[in-house]
């Protein structure tokens, strides 16, 4: 079995290895982990606070819920849609560095730069020619992801998140406001439930006072009713 | 079978790709921006401008939510920028503390078949470029950061948040009040 440290040691040249060229990604991923923990204590410390009064509870609980769920949702779906699209505009060479681009189109004439399925990248790594220019050409790849990760985040958290958390929040306070003052009316635990009635066949005043006559006056006729 | 990547890819990343239009950046000052921004900014800077920027647009947007009345509006208010202060802050240093403690156990003197010590504990077995060891410092900082976050956000920001809730929100109620008095 291998030491701790050891194994601590593979874990992080795997992550090295899947991440030193996007960092961009790593944010998202990390960023939105770090949503769902913030989430859950949001959320506790409105519950654990005994001086918000019940009424604004209802407003505020589920108005975090909302707020923790569409910003996770909203920070990964968005950030995570423009840091691919980020990123993959730069590896296909619609958005370029001049320098770069040139030394591309000089040593490849037939790179289809700005195309989808252009990859620079893969370019790069097959030509001992192009070299040169990977250093640059990462570090411009990684600022582009980055400061669109970084735009993207403040448009899903600032702008995207409040407004649709707010309407959600102000919808759950309704509900629970109007269910508070239209409870449901159960029967308490302690009635006892009475039997069902059959009221098929059930004879009314006048058919019983006939019926008590008849059997006053000839005893044995048969019926079922005694009197 | 077709990968889920292939069907983002056809789908949605395709179509934006071929929406978007060709640039080309020419100014050095613009490419050497990026290429800083990337060299630079890392969790701990995110955390921040998400933070200052949430600082200046969330308790406006809270403040004029009309669904709800202004009792509750006060209390929203407060609660976000007591959210915000708090988590913005502990996510910085948490972060911040974190990537520093990486770089202690980052340290860029491994050689190959050399037992793991605590100063390169961290350190990728065939890490070779000076700038993506300071990169995977930073990764493994903020990896670090979200388990330390799962205790902090617990330890510091619930009683933190709920702390400065009731104080913004007695603040602004006095406010309120205040100038409804002057206003008579």
């Amino acid at each position: 079995m291998k030491a701790p440290l050891d194994l601590i040691n593979e874990y992080s040249t795997k992550i090295y290895s899947k991440y030193k060229k996007d960092p961009g990604g790593m944010l998202v991923i990390t960023g939105t982990l770090f949503w769902v923990f913030s989430a859950f204590a949001q959320v506790g410390a409105i519950l654990i606070n005994d001086k918000i009064p019940k009424n604004q509870k209802k407003f505020l609980i589920p108005q975090e819920i909302a707020d923790a769920g569409i910003n996770i949702a909203a920070f990964y779906l968005f950030t995570n849609t423009c840091n691919k699209v980020a990123s993959k505009l730069v590896s296909t060479g619609k958005l370029s560095y001049k320098p770069i681009k040139d030394y591309i189109e000089k040593k490849i004439p037939n790179a289809e730069i700005g195309k989808f399925s252009t990859k620079i990248d893969d370019l790069i790594a097959a030509t001992p020619e192009l070299i040169r220019i990977k250093k640059p050409y990462n570090q411009f790849k990684n600022g582009v992801c980055v400061a669109v990760n970084v735009v993207a985040s403040v448009i899903a958290c600032n702008i995207v998140t409040p407004y649709l958390r707010n309407h959600l929040g102000a919808k759950a306070q309704k509900i629970s406001i109007e269910k508070a003052a239209h409870p449901t009316t159960l029967p308490a635990q302690n009635t006892p439930i009475l039997p069902r009635i059959h009221v098929q066949n059930r004879i009314g005043i006048d058919d019983y006072k006939k019926q008590a006559t008849v059997k006053a006056i000839y005893p044995n006729t048969s019926s079922s009713m005694r009197i | 079978m077709t990968k889920i990547s292939d069907i983002l890819d056809r789908r949605i990343y395709e179509p934006l790709h071929k929406a978007m239009p060709e640039k080309t950046v020419v100014s050095r000052k613009t490419a050497k921006f990026f290429m800083h921004v990337g060299k630079t900014i890392s969790s701990p800077e995110v955390r921040l401008i998400t933070g200052v920027t949430a600082l200046a647009s969330q308790p406006f947007i809270d403040l004029h939510n009309k669904e709800v009345d202004e009792k509750t509006r006060i209390v929203s208010c407060a609660k976000t920028i007591a959210k915000i202060v708090v988590g913005t802050t502990t996510g910085v240093l948490v972060r911040h503390g974190c990537i520093k403690l990486a770089e202690l156990g980052c340290q860029f003197k491994k050689v190959s078949g050399e037992a793991v010590k605590w100063s390169t504990l961290f350190t990728p077995g065939f890490a070779t470029n000076i700038d993506q060891i300071i990169q995977h410092r930073k990764t493994i900082g903020t990896i670090l950061a979200v388990v330390v976050s799962l205790f902090t956000n617990f330890a510091i920001d619930m009683p933190l948040t709920k702390f400065l809730t009731n104080i913004f929100t007695k603040k602004f109620e006095n406010q309120k009040t205040d100038s409804k008095g002057g206003s008579k």
